[in-house]
């Protein structure tokens, strides 16, 4: 019991950011049918630049987190505008490999402008443990949850009660059927894409005093959030959340309990094993898939 | 077969021709090396271009397909004796049979799952060489493999090795060429341009692309197994995500389902990587512009460029054959039939 409670409380603060960053991947992949490879950088990017604000600048901690929201979703809308709306006639598999060269142009551009080494960033919240019914628990595990859980009910909310969210709903479901009501494809393309990069760059300001800011994280969190998301089925967004949680749980037991060389071995096992046998997602019905 | 076709065997035939005498002007293993190697990564990107180009099923699991062959043809003939030409054989069956199960049922989902399906492929591969090192020799490699030695003749010199890989590369030319003109090429091609459409002509499209999944696979395999017994050493590194964006940099490079633009691109990018200093980050950097560059400017890759400037056309009709364009796109510079 005093091992489960830390390691629960780890792999639900991993579960949150891969969460997060899932339902960027979901939300892109749903409006437009693009699967982002440079989802994770995205998340990379908002390490990054939060650290610039907030450490080395030493910036409030709300203004550095916002500043590194804004910061990356200028950095998206730019490589939409410069690499993806251009080649929008293009086939999907073309605009899937340029996600592939936007990845590695801003992990380069990372490289140069923060340097090879990974750099730490101390919680706004300091590091003396809370005591939460006999167990101990990181204060930052507390503000990851809550964070994200907040973020993630601000996405819910502006799919379901707005009329700029539910105007794009109607757009994913049919880009014809939007354009009658006036609602262009390609603006809602672009938009969805700003705002996975936000919610991505939210996720890395969350993440970065566990993971710490390192320019080659990107990937990493790429592929943790394209597990989540097809654990969880990429046709339902609470399933990709619920996702992203299993496999941080997942990750933190096997590496509490076995052995943390295995963790990614596991992980993405059950990932193969979950797209061989039921392809569609854990959470989502056989006949939901996304067609 | 029809004149065109008949061109296009003839023209394979002089190229091959022309291979075949090269390396009497390559002067040092070296040359002869990168020689190997381009011809290696042309014959994977020709495979890679069966999926994503013929089929449009967008994959990054070939690297783990080309590793699978490589290490099942290592392993086989270190540990288990068995004989080279039968690694191969293995090579084929194992990296083929992985294509297939990928593919079973995630193909018969819509949209680009298989991409999500190949990304999860890569790196369980990727872990597995590591977790499995009793067998696979994890980080530190498998080293040892054996040369082949083929009907008397031991292809222990590059200069020997070179003609293997060439008919390793010729092999692929011709099953792919084949395929592509056959009706499973036209079942993909329709696929690859309305999977409901293709449904209403009546082809299965789950099982077209469990297929072409399967031949893409098999021929990475052999390819890996030719990789593995010229180097004799094998390690995970060899096998990663980055080979597989290199590999469809050469196909969006070379141009979709242009069987010489892919080979040339590959040639190109392959002798660049081996030139150039590999400094880390900068080469990175080069592939995700140059990624993007073509995606945005070159979306038909270098065979529309060719189809561009009409003079290439003129060239390309006086040498008599090379189709220097992708299926499916206009030729604005051939006389009209009127």
């Amino acid at each position: 019991m005093d091992r489960l409670a830390p390691i629960l409380a780890s792999g639900l603060e991993l579960g949150s950011i891969y969460a997060l960053t899932a339902l960027a991947v979901h939300l892109l992949f749903q409006g437009t049918g693009l699967i982002n490879f440079a989802q994770g950088h995205f998340v990379m990017l908002g390490t990054m630049v939060y650290w610039t604000f907030a450490v080395a600048l030493q910036w409030n901690v709300v203004a550095a987190a916002l500043a590194a929201v804004i910061v990356v979703a200028v950095v998206a809308w730019l490589s939409f505008v410069v690499a993806l709306r251009p080649a929008r006639n293009a086939q999907m598999l073309m605009l899937i490999i340029a996600t592939i060269g936007i990845a590695y142009i801003i992990q380069t551009a990372a490289q140069f402008i923060w340097g090879p080494q990974p750099k730490a960033v101390p919680s706004p919240l300091g590091d003396v443990a809370l005591s939460v019914g006999g167990a101990t628990v990181d204060p930052q595990t507390v503000l990851v949850v809550i964070g994200a859980a907040a973020a993630l009910a601000a996405v819910y909310l502006y799919f379901t009660r707005t009329l700029g969210g539910l105007a794009m709903l109607a757009s994913a479901q049919s880009p014809k059927g939007g354009m009658v009501i006036g609602v262009q494809s390609q603006s809602t393309a672009l938009t969805l894409w700003v705002l996975a990069g936000a919610m991505s760059a939210f996720a890395g300001v969350l993440a970065s005093p566990i993971t710490g800011a390192r320019f080659d994280s990107g990937l990493g969190f790429t592929l943790f959030a394209f597990a989540a998301a097809v654990l969880g089925g990429m046709g339902s967004a609470v399933g990709v959340v619920v996702g992203g949680v299993v496999i941080g749980l997942l990750q933190a037991v096997i590496a509490g309990y076995w052995s943390s060389t295995y963790r990614e071995t596991f992980v993405f096992g059950a990932f193969l094993v979950v797209l061989i046998l039921r392809p569609w997602g854990l959470l989502t019905a056989k006949g939901d898939e996304r067609a | 077969m029809n004149r065109s076709d008949l061109k296009g065997w003839l023209s394979l035939a002089v190229a091959l021709a022309v291979a075949a005498a090269l390396p009497a002007a390559m002067e040092g293993d070296y040359a002869l090396t990168i020689a190997i190697l381009s011809m290696t990564y042309a014959a994977l990107a020709l495979s890679l271009d069966l999926t994503v180009g013929h089929a449009g099923q967008f994959s990054v699991a070939h690297a783990a397909f080309y590793g699978l062959g490589a290490y099942a043809s290592g392993i086989a003939t270190t540990m288990l004796d068995v004989p080279v030409p039968l690694g191969f054989a293995l090579a084929v069956a194992v990296s083929g049979i992985s294509g297939a199960v990928l593919s079973y049922q995630v193909s018969r989902l819509k949209g680009h799952y298989l991409a999500l399906a190949s990304v999860a492929f890569l790196v369980l591969f990727q872990q597995l060489l590591v977790a499995l090192a009793p067998v696979t020799g994890g980080r530190n490699g498998l080293a040892g493999i054996p040369v082949p030695s083929i009907a008397g003749v031991t292809f222990d010199s590059p200069r020997k090795y070179y003609y293997l890989t060439l008919a390793m590369l010729a092999v692929t030319v011709v099953v792919v060429k084949s395929l592509v003109g056959s009706r499973y090429g036209r079942a993909w091609h329709a696929m690859q341009v309305s999977e409901v459409g293709a449904m209403a002509c009546g082809i299965d499209v789950a099982r077209s692309k469990m297929l072409v999944f399967a031949i893409s696979a098999g021929l990475a395999g052999v390819a890996g197994a030719t990789y593995a017994h010229f180097v004799t050493f094998i390690s995970p590194e060899s096998f990663d995500l980055h080979l597989s964006v290199s590999l469809l940099i050469m196909i969006v490079l070379g141009g979709l389902r242009s069987l010489p633009g892919v080979m040339v691109a590959s040639v190109a990018l392959t002798v660049t990587q081996q030139l150039l200093p590999a400094s880390g980050g900068a080469q990175i950097g080069l592939y995700g512009l140059v990624i993007v560059l073509a995606v945005v400017l070159l979306p038909g890759g270098l065979a529309s460029l060719a189809e561009r400037t009409c003079l290439v056309r003129g060239v390309e009709r006086a040498l008599g054959g090379w189709r220097w364009r992708a299926v499916g796109t206009s030729d604005k510079c051939e006389p009209s039939g009127e």
